[in-house]
């Protein structure tokens, strides 16, 4: 009878050991991932691999990400990067430097209230400047043109996502009240850019 | 006798265990094998940035330790004395 306790104290234990290392991993260093393939008829011509962005720096904010590439989820937003220091460029939209705006995601916080890379995306001034190094060890530079906070259901993102037009870059993450209900907060802070003349 | 069915139940028990252990497994690969199913459209919604629900998570990390740490005392009060 003593071997049996004991047998079920230890699958309780591993059990209680698997939860907690799950958790822990999931709140603190993976961020959540509902991504999925995209439909056929979503997919674009990527551009060369050459082009693509793998780095973010915002010197006036300290942040040097690394940037993942993003699609979409099953509802069809965009998907966020699976780090919480890391960042996302929605690889079916525009590439940074090219015509038309591309998008940038970053988490505001990790699952236990820490800080994200894009934390401090408010403290961002007219001017600033933001570096998108891409594959070839090119920089492509911003500078700060605006920023606004909309609810989260009612962004505009035929602006945000706009494929036409000179070059942008539009950096995007959350803020406001967490919903409970919905999982989400309830305002997207976007900061816009412009590709700097040099 | 009773050693027997003592062994048993601990076979039972382990059987149960894996059997829990292999449906979270496939849950897990399920989740990240969903295709899609979303009608195209070229300009995608704002994504969620924010990380979940800090209390649960919290609660979660809380209650699991707590377990861990309980059943690792009683463990080791009731440890078999070798003397």
């Amino acid at each position: 009878m003593r071997v049996l306790r004991t047998f079920i104290i230890l699958i309780v234990m591993a059990a209680a050991l698997v939860v907690f290392a799950s958790a822990f991993a999931s709140s603190f260093l993976y961020a959540p991932d509902d991504e999925i393939e995209a439909p056929p008829e979503q997919m674009v011509e990527l551009p060369g691999p050459e082009e693509v962005p793998v780095r973010l720096r915002i010197p006036a904010l300290g942040v040097n990400a690394l940037v993942q590439h993003v699609g979409i989820t099953e509802s069809g937003a965009m998907a966020t990067p699976k780090g919480f220091q890391d960042a996302g460029w929605y690889k079916y939209g525009v590439t940074p430097g090219g015509s038309g705006s591309a998008v940038i995601a970053g988490h505001v916080d990790n699952g236990l209230g820490l800080a994200g890379v894009f934390s401090r995306l408010h403290e961002l001034r007219e001017g600033d400047e933001i570096f998108v190094v891409r594959a070839d060890g090119s920089d492509v530079r911003f500078l700060v043109s605006g920023k606004r906070s909309y609810p989260h259901d009612a962004a505009p993102t035929d602006i945000i996502f706009n494929p036409a037009g000179s070059p942008r870059l539009n950096l995007i993450t959350c803020e406001g009240t967490w919903l409970s209900d919905t999982r989400t907060y309830d305002q997207r802070l976007v900061v816009f850019t412009t590709l700097a003349s040099d | 006798m009773h050693e027997r069915g003592t062994t048993s139940t601990m076979k039972k028990t382990a059987s149960s265990f894996a059997a829990l252990l292999a449906w979270m497994f496939a849950g897990v690969v399920s989740a990240q094998t969903t295709t899609a199913t979303t009608t195209a459209t070229t300009t995608p919604g704002v994504p969620n940035t924010g990380a979940g629900d800090v209390l649960t998570n919290i609660v979660i990390l809380a209650l699991a330790a707590t377990v861990a740490v309980a059943a690792a005392t009683y463990l080791y009060a009731t440890r078999p004395n070798l003397e």
